[in-house]
């Protein structure tokens, strides 16, 4: 399996993809910074909700939810659809390698670059934010090792809800063999999915059932990949 | 004495979309044999080579290669066979050694530099191994796929019009690179032209497809004392359901 994912990275271009992910940092920094100031500048009224690290990080962690989830979507749009159509399918197929262990280490790829894209980018993103805000502070907060366990707790919770959203959306675009179908689709499910991860603010309770149903969701998509790829012809 | 046979189609059918493309499809390929493979367009070239490969399923009928039944024991063959089945697929912004590098893990054989330059230096790609295939020609994409379906010496090799877009120079060191695996390496060779004159320079067997049936399959020499004239008189004939 390892050997196969090395395959597999050799194979594909991942620079663009390493470059989409230092957009994604910068962006949801020039956010994270954005809601800071609203804390700073704003009115009692507007700044209440980003008043403290944590709702900034809730927010924060939305967005990259979605802005991942997409990037996952797109990954598996090249490294899944583009490989198991047309003529490459052939190539794929005439491999003495079964199916299922090629499929797995696409997937396994996919996820492991967005994992790494996802935690270093909140490590990096954290470490500047908790710097600036030591030398000139824009929330009235503290912050504190309780606050940075929850944040990384929650934003390995939102990588996975990326993960299996980029799943999903594989699965709906490999029906149609379209890579548009697919980003679409990650689109239109972050669009559903972005609301309900910024109660954690709240509550638990909305991102844990929404956690269950996707990662139900996710696994049915994988059974659907796996038979799919399997009974394939090229 | 009698010849293994390598290759062997009993009765196969395949459909697409409710249209019989393949129509009770008898297939004997000995081991050893240049077989050509010769029909019109759309007569079922590609598909017969596809299900032999397992890339197809058959609706019908039975495949078996090297005494493996296909496709459900195609992970046995596909180590042994090499391919070119319509254009030659790469990752072009990889180097033709990377390509082929990448193409003997996947087949599980140790990828030395040796072999990857052994293989190029076989189709004539000498001193570009290193160059991004993005750059090659449609000439020398036609050479490196015929390198990867060599490299990892299969046992059967499937080349699905081979001499696409290749130079007179080009065609004629193929014919010779085909003719010298057949008899130094004892590989079998299935290869399908439109080039009737190109496959009788190289085949020894040939196997005439019409509307996705192999109608005949004769030695080159039985068609050669029927027909003075060759293969392309005897093609004819059969395409306009003469006796043959």
């Amino acid at each position: 399996m390892k050997h196969l994912i090395q395959l597999e990275l050799r194979k594909v271009n991942i620079l663009p993809y390493l470059y989409s992910g230092i957009i994604v940092v910068i962006c949801m920094l020039g956010l994270l910074y954005t809601f800071a100031m609203i804390a700073y500048l704003g009115g009692d009224h507007d700044a209440a909700q980003f008043s403290s690290y944590h709702n900034i990080w809730v927010l924060v962690n939305a967005l990259q939810t979605a802005a991942y989830s997409v990037l996952t979507a797109v990954m598996f749009s090249t490294f899944l659809l583009k490989d198991y159509s047309g003529k490459n399918a052939i190539l794929i197929y005439s491999y003495p390698v079964e199916r299922r262990k090629l499929l797995n280490s696409k997937i396994a790829l996919v996820w492991l670059l967005v994992a790494f894209f996802m935690i270093c980018g909140t490590v990096i993103m954290y470490v500047i934010f908790s710097l600036s805000e030591k030398l000139f502070p824009l929330v009235p907060d503290h912050l504190s090792a309780a606050l940075c366990v929850k944040v990384f707790s929650e934003t390995v919770l939102c990588l996975f809800l990326s993960l299996f959203i980029g799943i999903i959306s594989v699965r709906i675009g490999f029906a149609k063999k379209s890579i548009q179908t697919t980003i679409i689709a990650s689109v239109i499910i972050c669009a559903c999915t972005a609301n309900v991860i910024s109660t954690m603010s709240y509550s638990y309770i909305p991102v844990i059932v929404l956690f269950c149903v996707a990662a139900f969701l996710a696994f049915i998509s994988y059974r659907g990949l796996k038979t799919k790829v399997e009974i394939a012809e090229a | 004495m009698s010849v293994e046979t390598i290759i062997k189609l009993e009765n196969v059918v395949k459909v697409f979309h409710n249209l019989e493309v393949i129509h009770n499809c008898n297939m004997n390929v000995p081991k050893g044999a240049i077989y050509g493979f010769v029909g019109a367009n759309g007569a079922g070239k590609t598909t017969i080579l596809k299900l032999i490969m397992g890339l197809l399923n058959p609706i019908s009928g039975e495949i078996t290669v090297m005494g493996n039944h296909i496709p459900a024991e195609r992970h046995k063959i596909l180590k042994k066979i090499g391919s070119i089945i319509e254009t030659p697929i790469f990752y072009d912004h990889l180097s033709a050694e990377e390509n082929l590098r990448l193409h003997l893990e996947y087949m599980q054989v140790p990828a030395t530099i040796e072999i990857i330059q052994a293989a190029l230096h076989k189709v004539g790609l000498n001193g570009v191994g290193t160059q991004s295939v993005d750059r090659f020609s449609l000439g020398m994409k036609q050479r490196l796929g015929i390198a990867r379906a060599i490299i990892h010496e299969p046992e059967i090799l499937l080349l699905d019009e081979p001499i696409n877009g290749l130079d007179p120079m080009g065609i004629k060191e193929m014919r010779d690179l085909f003719h010298s695996l057949s008899q130094e390496h004892n590989m079998t060779i299935i290869i399908s032209s439109h080039i009737l004159s190109e496959i009788e320079n190289i085949a020894d067997l040939i196997g005439i497809i019409v509307k996705g049936q192999i109608v005949k399959e004769l030695s080159l020499k039985e068609i050669q004392n029927a027909f003075p004239a060759g293969l392309e008189e005897y093609f004819f004939e059969a395409m306009n359901g003469g006796k043959i």
